[in-house]
């Protein structure tokens, strides 16, 4: 019997199971609801009990509201920045470098955090290139900014890959020339003056000359390469006083092939082959005593990996801050139950049954916990909408933090257990002193 | 992580039984060998996470010092209906496993199967693997097949126990 459960559960799709987990969590809730108003109509009760304690019953609602929308946020939020930051890596399929830290060179390289690293040279570069398994190899020269704009030099197949088509202007075609990232404020037709380094030690004199005009603009990519200015790799290396890659003779080409004598260096290499199987041959081609290769996306992996405790935890206290808040709210049920206790001890001298006034104030206690969690969800919707926006706008990572079944396992799960500690006021209610209610 | 939760509920009602199951076959064997080696192609450190589902992947270094070049191709085990080589997919920072066909191997180069990355993928496991226990796999080349010891870890172990050391 075990075996039939564990197979169908795991023969059924991620959302069935989905959809069977939430309900599974919403059964306590229901069944507990179907137990306790079996046989009653209580609700017209309930209705003006809420009515005649409406502002208390607001502040009720809104403090469930406002510890539900605030875990439920935060778990959306924590998915949507580790989809967006996954986002932001996929185009990079392989990153080749020079040996040291993988993470250096995927905040480098991805996330344009650029760090000191040594240069791959040009017999690495040309044994890349002539890889029969790569289709796109192409290097990523950093190191020079604009106004807190990284200056990257790259290839136009590497703007492609990246992008697409331009959503403005053209390609860049010689030194000179630059394509900005959909973020970038400075408009195509402008020109500037890159500076040596970036942030405050930005040396803005050194590059004086090289100046550089934006011919076109990218598409989109939800990545900081948005806030990037890219010019070709050539023209790095010219305002850098190195050569420019290409022998005397070719000295005005653009872009691949690089003369591995003329070629003075890169950081880094993005490499893409068609086939998945060969992304894996070619980790192994260049993992070697001179070069060191890594997929960002198994990288970052490792690091969400590492961070998942913390995200177990950060769910478990959203859990834990709800129940606390809803049992601060019980409590002050209790109190409440007193204003109305002798609406209810005058209900039991009329002859009304223990089991209904029990199902008034137990719906009564239902009814305030669920309205907080339905509102819980849209302040959590908006709270994780508006942290998101904020958070892109710092990081240039484009963040969408929605809502998902983990957020609506856990209400599922918070309203269940807090109906099941409903039950208590409800109990205690009963056990008032009829006489002695009715008399005050 | 309440889904999570929820689907363990169910797993724990199934572990025991079929753990003793499995002790009475047998399946495990002496201390396992660290390195196997077909031809000068040698697998070292194979190792796999203790699982009650219904595949495993088998993680491993291959060092290829034969004098050609050679292709993974996957392998076969009699704990489990296939054995097949794949690949991780990232979508959205999700890893998705992708079946490859074969991974070549240079000579004097070396290939990593490791989380997040390459592995083979035991499907229809026939029982739930143990930390501690050991299991046979054969692994295929595309020059032949080499019987491998894979050393089940811990089910959130990210690297054999003995990583690191030389063989």
């Amino acid at each position: 019997m075990p075996e039939i459960l564990l197979d169908g559960w795991q023969g059924l799709s991620p959302t069935a199971q989905d959809i069977l987990a939430l309900l599974l969590l919403l059964a306590p809730a229901i069944l507990v609801g179907f137990a306790v108003t079996f046989g009653y109509r209580p609700f017209l009760l309930v209705r003006s009990l809420l009515w005649r304690y409406r502002w208390t019953n607001l502040v009720f609602v809104a403090l469930i509201a406002v510890s539900v929308g605030l875990g439920v946020g935060l778990t959306a939020q924590e998915r949507g920045l580790r989809q967006g930051t996954a986002r932001a890596a996929e185009k990079f399929d392989l990153i080749v470098s020079a040996p040291g830290s993988e993470i250096t060179m995927l905040f480098a390289s991805v996330y344009l955090q650029p760090s000191d690293v040594p240069l791959l040279d040009g017999a690495t570069y040309d044994a890349i290139v002539s890889n029969e398994n790569v289709s796109l190899a192409a290097p990523i020269a950093y190191g020079d900014s604009f106004e807190g704009y990284p200056v990257v030099g790259t290839t136009p197949g590497f703007i492609a890959h990246l992008s697409g088509d331009l959503a403005q202007g053209e390609m860049f075609s010689r030194t000179g020339q630059a394509v900005a990232g959909s973020a970038v404020a400075v408009e195509v037709g402008a020109s500037f003056t890159p500076a040596h380094g970036m942030g405050d030690g930005a040396e803005h004199d050194a590059h004086a000359g090289a100046e550089t005009v934006i011919v076109g603009r990218m598409a989109p990519t939800g990545s900081p390469w948005d806030k990037a200015i890219l010019v070709p790799v050539e023209a790095v290396w010219e305002v850098h006083g190195l050569a420019n890659g290409h022998a005397p003779e070719r000295a005005e080409q653009i872009g691949p092939p690089f003369d591995p004598d003329y070629f003075p260096g890169t950081p880094a290499v993005m490499v893409h082959a068609d086939a998945l199987w060969a992304n894996y041959a070619l980790k192994s081609d260049f993992t070697t005593d001179r070069t060191m290769a890594f997929f960002p996306g198994a990288v970052l992996s490792r690091l969400h990996a590492l961070m998942g405790d913390v995200r177990q935890i950060m769910s478990l206290m959203a859990v834990v801050t709800q129940v606390l808040v809803t049992a601060g709210v019980l409590t002050g049920l209790v109190v409440l139950t007193r204003l109305f206790s002798r609406r209810l001890a005058l209900l039991r001298a009329l002859g009304a049954p223990r089991r209904f006034v029990f199902a008034v104030v137990w719906c009564y206690a239902a009814t305030l916990i669920a309205g907080g969690a339905v509102l819980g969800l849209g302040a959590g919707f908006a709270a994780a909408g508006l942290i998101s926006r904020e958070i892109s706008r710092r990081t240039d990572i484009l963040v969408s933090a929605g809502l998902a079944w983990p957020e609506f396992h856990l209400i599922a799960g918070f309203v269940s257990l807090t109906l099941l500690l409903a039950l208590v006021p409800a109990f205690l209610a009963l056990n008032r002193p009829v006489i002695a209610d009715l008399r005050n | 992580m309440l889904r999570r939760l929820a689907a363990s509920a169910l797993f724990v009602l199934c572990l025991t039984l079929p753990a003793i199951a499995a002790e009475k076959a047998g399946h495990d064997h002496g201390p396992a060998e660290h390195v196997s080696d077909l031809d000068g192609v040698r697998i070292i450190h194979a190792w796999t996470r203790a699982t009650t589902g219904a595949e495993a992947l088998i993680f491993f270094e291959v060092e290829n010092r034969s004098g050609k070049p050679v292709s993974l191709t996957g392998g076969e085990s009699d704990l489990g209906a296939s054995v097949t080589l794949v690949g991780m997919q990232f979508k959205d920072g999700v890893a998705e496993p992708v079946e490859l066909p074969s991974v070549p191997v240079k000579d004097g180069g070396d290939l990593q199967l490791e989380p997040e990355g390459l592995a083979l993928r035991i499907g229809g496991l026939t029982r739930p693997l143990a930390e501690g226990d050991v299991i046979e796999v054969e692994v295929a080349f595309d020059i032949g097949h080499v019987d491998v010891d894979v050393e089940v870890e811990a089910e959130d172990a990210t690297g054999h126990s003995h990583a690191g050391h030389a063989h």
